[in-house]
């Protein structure tokens, strides 16, 4: 979902009218929501959203999960799973995933 | 004069093509007379939004015109461009309807002629829904569902109009007072109309729709 723009308009019904011409007349939306601007409720302090310390432990990307699993394997005495033979097609990649 | 038909023509008698001809050519005359008045609100609609709305719509009757003169031309099968028969006429050989030969006028016009065109259109794009020319048939289901949205706008600004007393409605009554002795000339019967109702290629006389 992505913010389309503004409409201006006397009512709900034009103002949809409105969204579909300005922002769904050349078929670049399947969908569209209006609502009115004082309904909108927003958040917007800095504090809340970009905090200053080191956040990046909530990133999944935060983790290099393959010296961990190397650990965790040699202290378990299991084996690395081999790796898949051939090149994957399609269904079996999207499986694996 | 070419003797050879074209493709499209093949199996159609030559009444019937002539009939056919009529009404393609006034469909499309219909859909680029009312696509022209309504491009005249470009840049002086009563608000920005409506603009580009009017704007659009008009667009899309530029482009039903098109695409039934496209039909047209390749029944023809003469040589003629779907522009050629869209420009080179003289002003009394084009086939729209008295509706709308009223020019844009004020907005309360543009309305009204676009709700009574816009409701009478409607009424005859069904009964050619189920035409057994198919070129007609397929591009009609194309433009019928454009033309739900067309009849959704002109009735949303009706209602508006004639919801509030005073300049709003007395101007949409003086439109609608004009325009009510043409309302009908959409279903303004064809030369050989008989002939397409006999071959299935329209279901009933324009009259009786």
């Amino acid at each position: 979902m992505r913010h389309g723009g503004s409409v201006m308009a006397p009512d709900a019904v034009l103002a949809v009218h409105y969204a579909r011409e300005l922002y769904g007349r050349r078929q670049e939306s399947v969908a569209l929501w209006v609502v009115r601007r004082a309904d909108i409720h927003d958040l917007a302090d800095p504090d809340l959203l970009q905090p200053p310390l080191d956040r990046s432990f909530k990133k999944p990307g935060g983790y290099v999960m393959r010296d961990k699993l190397a650990a965790a394997r040699e202290q378990s005495g299991q084996a690395k799973p081999k790796a898949r033979s051939g090149p994957p097609t399609r269904s079996t990649d999207k499986a694996a995933r | 004069m070419t003797t050879t038909r074209s493709a499209l023509a093949a199996g159609i008698d030559r009444a019937t093509e002539a009939a056919l001809d009529e009404l393609l050519l006034s469909m499309a005359d219909d859909e680029f007379v009312i696509g022209f008045s309504d491009s005249e609100w470009t840049g002086i609609a009563p608000i920005l939004e409506e603009d580009i709305a009017m704007s659009s719509l008009a667009q899309d009757e530029l482009g039903h015109a098109r695409a039934l003169y496209e039909v047209l031309a390749e029944v023809r099968s003469n040589g003629q461009t779907a522009d050629a028969i869209a420009y080179d006429r003289e002003p009394g050989d084009y086939r729209h309807a008295r509706l709308l030969d009223h020019g844009r006028g004020d907005w309360a016009m543009t309305i009204a002629r676009r709700y009574l065109y816009d409701t009478a259109d409607g009424t005859r794009l069904e009964g050619l829904a189920t035409s057994s020319f198919a070129p007609l048939r397929e591009l009609v289901d194309k433009i019928r569902r454009e033309e739900r949205y067309h009849v959704m706008h002109a009735t949303t600004w009706l209602e508006r109009l004639a919801r509030y007393p005073g300049e709003p409605r007395d101007r949409l009554l003086a439109s609608l007072l004009e325009l009510a002795p043409d309302a009908a000339t959409v279903f303004t019967p064809l030369d050989g109309e008989a002939q397409l109702v006999e071959g299935g290629l329209i279901t009933e006389p324009m009259a009786a729709l």
